[in-house]
């Protein structure tokens, strides 16, 4: 009697059966669409841009101020913070390091537990060699880092990278100048080229970008 | 300082000596010299001129006992790229006052002959078209200053 009068329910609200099943269906299609939607990108700041999709990086081959070697595994599993510049840079490069090392210390201030590190790339390796860049980088901030390189693996890596640079004689000796590009760039821990920010640096800006551009980099993985 | 006695006060100093004409001329202030890691062989320093003359001011050189050479430099930043371009001169026009600070005109001071620390005094002399000369002392600070978010290289004005 029961499996019969059960039956007959059945039968008779086939329709109304499929018609809930589906509304759950397209209900449940939705909630799980508004909840995997990825987030907004970030809004940042006015100086810096980011990259959709980030680019990626060649392998290149330079050595960091302490003789090591500074490759493509040094950029993975943390963020990265490049400048390009020179020793021998009396207004921009400092005024540079001295921002960056107040990004850092922007950034120490931040919830969370990454730490960007932070590299000061020489297009000057003709005079920047690691002992002199040992000397320079640290002085601004000890954790930061100096690399230079053989000149063809400067240049490899800034071509990549969109930066430039020149070097203009002076009429003096050992007195030339370098042109460069004076952008900070932005590495994601997958070492691709994820940001750039360009001139005036506003470090309180730089540090709130970063923790967005981190935050929206985890919750899109 | 009342401005009409100091017009003739002027005149008469000027009649003295060109040194003192230039030193009355331009008036100095905030001078300060980026302190830099101990193996920077430049170093860049900067100040406020104000020219309270009634004629254009024009800097032809700058000189520092500490330093090997001195010259006067622009910083550009064009389609992303610094370029440092040497000027010839600094001009000042009558009554105008020109800023030299981070980012644009500075004095790039090269080969110190010994590491300048925060606290320590440069000595640099302007030198003025028409052979006036201007002594100014300008103070090293560190590097955080010059950022902009620090404190700020103190001014008189």
């Amino acid at each position: 009697m029961c499996s019969l009068r059960s039956r007959h329910f059945v039968q008779g609200n086939a329709l109304g059966f499929w018609l809930v099943a589906l509304t759950a269906l397209v209900a449940g299609a939705l909630l799980a669409s508004l909840l995997l939607k990825p987030p907004d990108p970030p809004e940042l700041s006015q100086g810096t841009t980011r990259l959709e999709p980030p680019r990626i990086l060649q392998p290149f081959e330079l050595v960091d101020h302490r003789g090591a070697a500074f490759d493509m595994q040094r950029l993975q599993g943390r963020w990265t913070y490049l400048f390009f510049g020179y020793t021998h840079c009396p207004d921009v490069c400092p005024t540079t390091l001295s921002s960056l090392n107040q990004v850092a210390r922007n950034i120490d201030g931040l919830p969370g537990d990454s730490e960007p590190q932070y590299v000061f790339v020489s297009i000057d390796p003709e005079r920047d060699t690691p002992e002199q860049l040992a000397k320079f980088v640290p002085y601004f901030n000890p954790a930061f880092l100096g690399v230079t390189g053989a000149p063809d693996a400067i240049e490899a890596v800034t071509r990549q990278l969109s930066v430039a640079y020149l070097k203009v004689e002076q009429d003096r000796p050992d007195g030339y100048l370098m042109d460069h590009t004076a952008a900070v760039l932005l590495i994601d821990p997958r070492a691709r080229l994820h940001a750039l920010m360009s001139l005036p640096f506003d470090p309180a800006g730089l540090a709130q970008d970063f923790a967005k551009l981190q935050r929206y980099y985890e919750a899109t993985l | 300082m009342n401005r009409s006695i100091r017009a003739p006060l002027a005149f008469g100093l000027c009649l003295l000596t060109t040194t003192l004409s230039a030193a009355e001329a331009l008036r100095i202030s905030g001078a300060w010299v980026r302190e830099g890691p101990p193996n920077a062989t430049v170093l860049a320093g900067y100040m406020r001129i104000e020219n309270r003359t009634a004629s254009e001011a024009i800097v032809v050189s700058a000189d520092s006992p500490q330093f090997q050479r001195v010259e006067i430099h622009r910083t550009e930043v064009q389609d992303g790229i610094a370029r440092m371009l040497p000027q010839e001169h600094l001009t000042i026009p009558a009554g105008a006052v020109l800023e030299l600070q981070p980012g644009g005109l500075h004095l790039m001071l090269m080969q110190p002959a010994q590491w300048l620390q925060s606290g320590a005094q440069v000595e640099i002399e302007l030198r003025l078209e028409g052979g006036g000369r201007q002594q100014v002392a300008a103070e090293v600070r560190p590097a955080a200053n010059s950022s902009g978010t620090g404190h700020s290289p103190h001014q008189h004005h």
